[in-house]
């Protein structure tokens, strides 16, 4: 959106989407990497499976969620039957309750549809990049957002469509190391979020747990869990903190 | 016994796994757009910092589905921890991902790891 004066005229403006354009490019370039090989292999595996390549590109464009479809077709095609999965991928997708709680307020200002349509594009990729910009006071633009999630959803229907088309031909994505390009991107989204020792605190909290979790044999519950607890504890210990520095501040009205 | 190739079949369940995605992803949106009550918002300050960890940390211990302490067999927990370092130092976002990935392959490249 543009802020000053200048920024009205039709060029400023179409220089200023373009540059939203470009962010949001920016933005998604890195989940791109990472989504094209997943997506790859999710093609493969359900071509292997005997699912329609129609219904596989169907499924990564309208459900966009790595976990949720990899565990939709691990128990579908064990016949665990519709409850089971559901249930499960629904366990799974807990943890976007959360995401869309912390981001709810930062896109309060989206029409109804446009936030639908933004909450619909929410994977954990997504919603680390942005929720990033928002907290470094990033102000909402609506091309940006939409540039990066079309962009992101784009390569991971292609990258089924590859899949699903040539599931017979084993490509190995190991030596590029396109395989460690998400969890890349959660490192270098995470360390700048552990700004205080508490965040650092909840961060291996988190981590410890959500590793516990996924040994009990809780794996569709880890993150969600883990999540909750983690963040539990680290709002617990700020207000602590806080009454604490209040108490002292009583004690020593000088200090 | 349900076919579990026909196209109905997948159809249907198509249809469940969006409802269970889009629902937990847009149902907030519009229930707390407006004015948070203030512990939820102190608690949402910790939640992205959780996430993220809570799904990256397990990847790391857990290469190729088992878990591993050692180090460079376990070469995500190598690779994570050297990752970490680099991006303390150059606080770079790009960078740090490529660093990553060069690394991995790397050391796949040298025969240091699989």
């Amino acid at each position: 959106m543009p802020h000053s004066s200048l920024a009205t005229s039709p060029e400023a403006q179409n220089a200023s989407c373009a540059a939203a354009v470009r962010l949001g490019a920016v933005r998604a370039l890195p989940i791109m990497l990472g989504y094209l090989p997943v997506a790859f292999a999710f093609g493969v595996l359900t071509s292997q499976a005997g699912m329609p390549a129609s219904l596989a590109c169907a499924m990564s464009l309208l459900v966009f969620s790595g976990s949720g479809q990899f565990i939709a077709i691990a128990m579908w095609f064990s016949g665990a039957g519709y409850l089971a999965t559901g249930i499960s991928v629904l366990v799974t997708n807990l943890r976007y309750l959360l995401m869309a709680m912390a981001m709810a307020p930062h896109v309060g200002r989206l029409k109804p549809l446009a936030r639908f349509i933004f909450g619909w594009q929410i994977t954990d990729e997504l919603f680390a990049v942005h929720i990033t910009a928002f907290q470094q006071g990033w102000q909402l633009n609506r091309t940006a957002i939409f540039s990066a999630t079309f962009l992101a959803q784009a390569s991971w229907v292609a990258g089924t469509v590859i899949g699903s088309l040539c599931g017979s031909i084993v490509t190995d994505v190991k030596p590029l190391g396109l395989d460690f390009a998400l969890s890349g991107m959660f490192l270098a989204l995470l360390i700048p979020q552990c700004t205080d020792r508490l965040h650092i605190l909840t961060a291996v909290l988190a981590g410890i747990f959500s590793v516990s979790l996924r040994f009990a044999g809780l794996e569709a519950w880890n993150v969600v869990l883990a999540s909750v607890l983690a963040a539990s504890v680290g709002t617990w210990l700020s207000t602590r903190e806080k009454s604490g520095i209040a108490k002292n501040r009583e004690d020593n009205p000088n200090d | 016994m349900t076919d579990l190739t026909s196209p109905a079949n997948l159809l249907l369940l198509l249809v469940i796994c969006i409802a269970v995605t889009v629902v937990p992803r847009v149902l907030p949106l519009f229930v707390f757009s407006r004015q948070t009550p203030e512990w939820l918002s102190k608690w949402l300050n910790f939640v992205p910092a959780a996430v993220m960890a809570a799904l990256v940390v397990p990847d790391l211990f857990f290469y190729n589905g088992s878990f591993s302490l050692s180090i460079p067999d376990n070469l995500y927990l190598t690779a994570g921890i050297v990752t970490v370092i680099f991006c303390i130092i150059t606080k770079n976002f790009v960078g740090t991902i490529l660093f990553g990935m060069i690394f991995v392959a790397g050391m796949r490249w040298f025969g240091l790891a699989c």
